[in-house]
Parts: structure tokens; C-alpha cells; sequence
């Protein structure tokens, strides 16, 4: 019982971590209907401009992390920019912009590895121990990534809900092509989903940074897991993505409990496929519809 | 005047084209004489890219250095010239790697590191007739004999020397192993599990990982639940590190255990690994003129002083050496075979760290010392010297 409650609190934490990346994803491409895969590259440098800044040159803490955000922000709005939009303007379809996405992703990974290797880096800190909660051991980062989870995912929320450009984003969710009618200016507005997007992904960086470490494959592995959640939670909804990135998480630290550890992907992608075969809207996907 | 300023200058043309001749002909001899001596390829299949690129470069500092050592020996007819080929530590790489030496570069000698890359070429080197040495992969799986020879003791030795010291002398009763799932990590799980049953302790969890996975969250929850006396962490490379961070991390102050893997400078200098008991060759710094040599060497040309992978790799190309000396001094052609039988010939060669001899399935026999991190090094706790 107590292994499994153990597993329970790692899974709530890495599935914190995954629902930002979901979230993330989930927001460009119901925005901008971008199949970003290359959302992962956005966490990869996000990870490795805060090693290198943190760890490397020193920097303080608060001053790495605007640094990490600055490049995945403008990596995000970057490849918007000079990629995505380019592309959709002359009409290119679905499977060419992903295709071109991958691209970005590949690029972006062997550019890590030229820079930095494929080594393993991590940062130490104190961040990474933790404490004895009766026989459950917390550590500081699993705290950390549920808090940012709640608050960013709330935040978003609260954004979109309440603010004139959340209003138009959640337009452009519906139908993207009549805010470009209404003359609200649709790639002004998706640049903006690409940078939320993009910023939203940081703190998964910069925490599993300190956790478990940095590696180039890293950004492919995130990209699978924000789709996979986006999808399992109802492919557009932001809070299905959220509720989706943490179901993933949860299954597949719960899922190691009388299986080796070599099946976490598996687990991911089954949860996935019997999601896809059962319930093909994800968990929030059909409410979406109605509404 | 123009005639004597022409004459001049013909005298000082002259001057020029006879040194000129001297040089060219001086270059001229020393590449025939270089080029008379015969070319001994060898092959290396070293992991140079990937995340285990930090043993390839290990590994090539020792084989690099040899191969100095050994052309510069004005008794050796030939010249020896590694291939180097890009295994990344993978099977499937290393065989096209192989195929390649094999096939293109013709060599008849292979260093070979890890037990997977190991494995996956010794049927390839056992069809052609191909001597291979292997100094990294410790899987005892790779006592495999015939054209494959280790100049490393395999995990089973290792844990021979290790298991019987932490059982009896420092209490342990029950052992948690972390292992890869790959023939070395499988291979040591098992060695374990036998001898653990032959000498009164258990192995109360064994955790199988995914040789690329970084993240152990879920496995140090099962390790916590454990309650084992010590920790054994068969893996290597980046990964041993990640585990042993993220134990400590985990709030895991159990004793960890391994084998020669942690032995390279990342993990010696991991503060998560200060502490860690493990096995290592035995190499006496003091052997011989050609250990002495070989440290004073070592230590100009790479401003560190070497680990027993540079030692194991410096000693397989000298053993090459030794094994072509002796095959010209019998008037006998350089082939696989008659490397093979020159092997169970000479028996005994005279190596940095000391004379070694090997058994009859291709592995070393040495004595292995089993040691403490402390402070970013090792200090020896004891030196076992184990039975045929």
C-alpha cells in the first residue's frame, strides 16, 4: 500500500509536469490548428539555456530562469513566425506543416547534441532531496510541480476567461478563420497561443533539469507525452490536456508497480490507444463539442 | 660585376639545390624505411558518439598510447594502425563496424568494448578467423573463447571478490540489485542471485532498467521499500551517475555497490557516490619498466594518471605486438589462427601491472581489489586474489 501511495505521489508529480507540456500543446494547435511537434525543441532549450546559464555560467537562479523562458518563448514564436505561418499561406496542409514540424524537432535536437553532447547533465540542488511525509518521501521538486501546475493551468484559465485576447483565442479555438474575418488579426493572436504555449512548457524544463536530469532525446519523448495527453483528455480542451498530462503520469508510475520500469512507455501508449479505441473525444472532448 | 654578381649567384643556387637534395633525399630514405616496415592493422570498435562516448575516449587514450609505444620500438618489424569504428555501444552499429574491419580493412586483431557490442561481434571475428580483445564489457557471458579473449575480469569474478567481503565483513544480509536490461546487466543479476544463495544472503529486489532511461523516480520507490542492506547499481556510463544521484536524492542512504564501471572520473567525483564500495582489477603501478614507462607517459601526454580501461587497452595492443613479434621470430604468416596459437604459446605475457595469464574460455586471470570512493578517489579496502 505504502509503494503504491509512494508511486502515487511521483506519478502526481511527472503527470504536473506533463499536463503544463499538454496544456501547452493543446492551446497552439486549438488556436492555431498547428500539429507543433516540435513543442519538445521548445522544452530542450528551455532545459539546456537554464543548465548552461545555472549550472555553467553561474547565473543566479531567478535570472536563468528568464533566460530559459526568453528562448523557448521566442523559439516558440520563432518557428511560428518563420515556419508555420510562411506554410499556411500557401495553403500547405496538415500533413506538410507536421512534416515540417518533425523537422524543426530533429534540428533542434541535433543542434543540442553539437553544442552540448549527448551526455547526461542535471543541476544539483537541494531542489531534488526531500523530506519524510509519515512513510510517503516528498521531494521539493515534487511539491514545486504540482503548485506550478495548479497555478499556471488556473492562470491560463483565468486568462482566457477573462481577458479580450483570451477571448479571442477561445474564438480562434472555435473557428479560426472568422477571427481573420472579424479583422482581429488571426497571426498576431496565434503568435500569442505560440508564446503561452511555448512559456508554459519552462518550469517542466527547468524542474526535470534538477530531477532527472537532461538528455537530447528528451524533447521527442515530451512531444509524444503533451500529445498523448492532449488527446486522452479531449483533443482542443485545455483542461482535458491538463486532466490528461496528469492521468499519464499517474498511470505510468502506478503502472511500474509489478511491472519494470521498460514498460513506462508502453503504458502510456496503451492508456492512449484504449482512450483512442473507447473513448476516441478523450475525457472532456465531447462537451467540447456540445458546447 | 655582373659576372662575378652572377656567379654569385649560381655558387649560392647551387648551395640551395644540394640541401635541397640532401633534404629530399633524407625524406626520401626515412619514408622508405618507414614504408619497408610491414602495416599491422588493428581494429577498434569504441563507442565515440552517444552518451557513452566518455569510455571510447578512455578506451583510445590507452590503445593510442600503445601503439606509440610499440612503433617507436626499433625491435618491432612493423608498424601498428588502429581503424577505429563508431560502435556507440550498440549492437547493431558495432556490427556494421565489424563487418567493416573485417570486410574493407582486412584487420586480423579487434579491440572490443561492452558486453553487447561484444557479443554481437564475436560471431562475426569467430567466422573470419578474427582475434578480438575485449577490455571494457565485464558480462560473464563473454567468456566465450575460441577467437575472443577479455584482458578485463568479467562481473562474475567481480562479484566472486565483492559478495563473500560486504556478507562477511561488513554484515550485509540483504542486497538490492538495479541492473540494465542488456546481457551485462542480466548477467550480473544472475551472478548475484547464485552467489548470494551460496553464501547466506538475499537478493530482495531486482530492478530491471532500460538501458537509455534517465529517470528513476519510480524504481527508487521501490528501492526505499526494500529495506535492503546495500545497493548493487549494475549499469554504467551517464546512467550509473543518474541512479546514484537520484537515490541519495530519493532520501536512500543505503550502502551502494558495484563493479569497475564506477571506477571512471565522473562517478569518482559524484558526490552521490562518495562511499560506494566496488571491484576493480588489481594493477600493481610498480610491476615492471613497461608500467613505470607507461605512467610516465600516460601522464605527459593526457595530464591524468590512467584507470585500469586505459591499462586493459594499453595491454591488448601490447599483447598484438607481442603475439606478431613472436609469429615473425617462428617465420609464421600473421593470421587469425596462428595469433590463436601464439596465444596458447607464449601464455604468459609481461604487461603494465604485471605478467597475466589467461583460462582457457578467453578470460583473464588477476587478482581484483575492491574499493572505496572517498573524496573523489578510490582508496583500496582489500586485494582478492580469486582461484582458477
Amino acid at each position: 500500500m505504502i509503494v503504491l501511495l509512494q508511486l502515487f505521489v511521483e506519478g502526481l508529480a511527472a503527470g504536473s509536469l506533463y499536463a503544463l507540456a499538454a496544456v501547452g500543446f493543446a492551446l497552439i494547435y486549438a488556436t492555431t490548428r498547428t500539429f507543433h511537434f516540435a513543442h519538445g525543441g521548445t522544452m530542450l532549450l528551455a532545459a539546456y539555456t537554464f543548465y548552461q546559464t545555472v549550472a555553467v555560467w553561474q547565473w543566479p537562479v531567478a535570472l536563468a530562469v528568464l533566460a530559459a523562458l526568453v528562448v523557448a518563448t521566442l523559439f516558440g514564436v520563432g518557428v511560428d513566425r518563420l515556419v508555420y505561418q510562411p506554410m499556411r499561406r500557401t495553403d500547405a496542409s496538415f500533413l506538410t506543416i507536421f512534416a515540417a514540424s518533425f523537422g524543426v524537432l530533429i534540428v533542434v535536437t541535433n543542434t543540442v547534441v553539437l553544442l552540448f553532447g549527448n551526455s547526461f547533465y542535471s543541476v544539483d540542488s537541494t531542489l531534488s532531496q526531500g523530506f519524510l511525509v509519515g512513510p510517503i518521501f516528498v521531494t521539493y521538486v515534487n511539491i514545486l510541480a504540482v503548485v506550478l501546475a495548479v497555478l499556471l493551468i488556473v492562470a491560463l484559465q483565468l486568462f482566457i476567461h477573462r481577458t479580450r485576447t483570451g477571448v479571442v483565442l477561445r474564438a480562434m479555438m472555435d473557428d479560426p478563420a472568422l477571427v481573420g474575418i472579424f479583422g482581429l488579426g488571426d497571426r498576431r493572436y496565434g503568435t500569442i497561443a505560440f508564446a503561452i504555449g511555448s512559456a508554459l512548457i519552462v518550469p517542466a524544463a527547468i524542474l526535470t533539469s534538477y530531477s532527472s536530469g537532461l538528455q537530447p532525446s528528451m524533447g521527442a519523448v515530451i512531444t509524444l507525452l503533451a500529445i498523448a495527453g492532449a488527446i486522452v483528455g479531449g483533443i482542443g480542451n485545455l483542461w482535458g490536456a491538463a486532466i490528461g498530462g496528469l492521468l499519464l503520469g499517474i498511470a505510468e508510475n502506478l503502472g511500474v508497480w509489478q511491472l519494470s520500469s521498460s514498460w513506462k512507455p508502453a503504458i502510456t501508449f496503451g492508456v492512449l490507444l484504449l482512450f483512442l479505441m473507447v473513448r476516441p473525444d478523450g475525457l472532456l472532448g465531447a462537451r467540447t463539442r456540445r458546447s | 660585376m655582373t659576372l662575378s654578381c652572377s656567379l654569385k649567384t649560381g655558387i649560392r643556387a647551387t648551395r640551395i639545390l644540394a640541401v635541397l637534395t640532401v633534404a629530399v633525399a633524407g625524406l626520401m630514405s626515412a619514408s622508405a624505411s618507414a614504408a619497408d616496415k610491414p602495416v599491422h592493422a588493428l581494429g577498434a570498435l569504441f563507442p565515440l558518439t552517444g552518451p557513452n562516448a566518455v569510455y571510447g575516449t578512455l578506451f583510445s587514450q590507452g590503445a593510442d598510447l600503445a601503439v606509440e609505444h610499440v612503433n617507436a620500438d626499433a625491435d618491432f618489424d612493423g608498424r601498428l594502425n588502429i581503424h577505429y569504428e563508431d560502435s556507440q555501444a550498440l549492437p547493431q552499429p558495432a556490427v556494421v563496424g565489424m563487418n567493416k574491419l573485417v570486410n574493407v580493412d582486412k584487420v586480423k586483431f579487434v579491440l572490443s568494448a561492452f558486453s553487447g557490442v561484444s557479443q554481437a561481434i564475436a560471431p562475426i571475428g569467430n567466422r573470419s578467423h578474427v582475434f578480438m580483445v575485449n577490455g571494457g564489457g565485464v558480462s560473464p557471458e563473454l567468456a566465450i573463447g575460441d577467437y575472443f579473449l577479455n584482458d578485463i575480469p568479467l562481473s562474475d569474478d567481480e562479484v566472486n571478490a565483492l559478495l563473500p567481503y560486504v556478507v562477511n565483513d561488513m554484515d550485509v544480509k540483504k542486497i538490492a540489485v538495479i541492473h540494465v536490461n542488456d546481457p551485462f546487466g542480466n548477467g550480473v543479476n544472475k551472478v548475484i542471485k547464485q552467489r548470494c544463495q551460496e553464501l547466506g544472503c538475499s537478493v530482495v529486489s531486482d530492478i530491471s532498467i532500460d538501458p537509455s532511461s534517465t529517470s528513476f523516480q519510480s524504481e527508487v520507490v521501490k528501492l526505499r521499500v526494500a529495506r535492503a542492506d546495500a545497493i548493487y547499481i549494475a549499469s554504467y556510463g551517464q546512467q550509473q551517475n543518474v541512479i546514484a544521484k537520484q537515490l541519495r536524492d530519493g532520501g536512500i542512504r543505503t550502502q551502494l555497490l558495484s563493479y569497475s564501471a564506477f571506477g571512471i572520473p565522473a562517478t569518482q567525483k559524484l558526490g552521490a557516490a562518495q562511499g560506494a564500495i566496488y571491484t576493480a582489477e588489481h594493477i600493481d603501478y610498480d610491476a615492471n619498466d613497461m608500467t613505470r614507462q607507461f605512467l610516465t607517459d600516460f601522464k605527459a601526454k593526457y595530464g591524468t594518471t590512467p584507470n585500469y580501461y586505459q591499462v586493459n587497452y594499453y595491454n591488448a595492443v601490447r599483447i598484438y605486438a607481442d603475439l606478431i613479434a613472436y609469429l615473425n621470430e617462428k617465420d609464421r604468416e600473421i593470421t587469425g589462427e596462428n595469433l590463436s596459437a601464439a596465444l596458447h604459446e607464449i601464455e604468459t605475457f609481461d604487461v603494465v601491472g604485471g605478467p597475466i595469464s589467461f583460462r582457457d574460455d578467453g578470460t583473464v586471470q588477476m587478482p581484483i581489489e575492491i574499493n572505496r570512493i572517498d573524496g573523489g578517489s578510490s582508496k583500496v579496502l582489500k586485494t582478492v586474489e580469486l582461484s582458477e
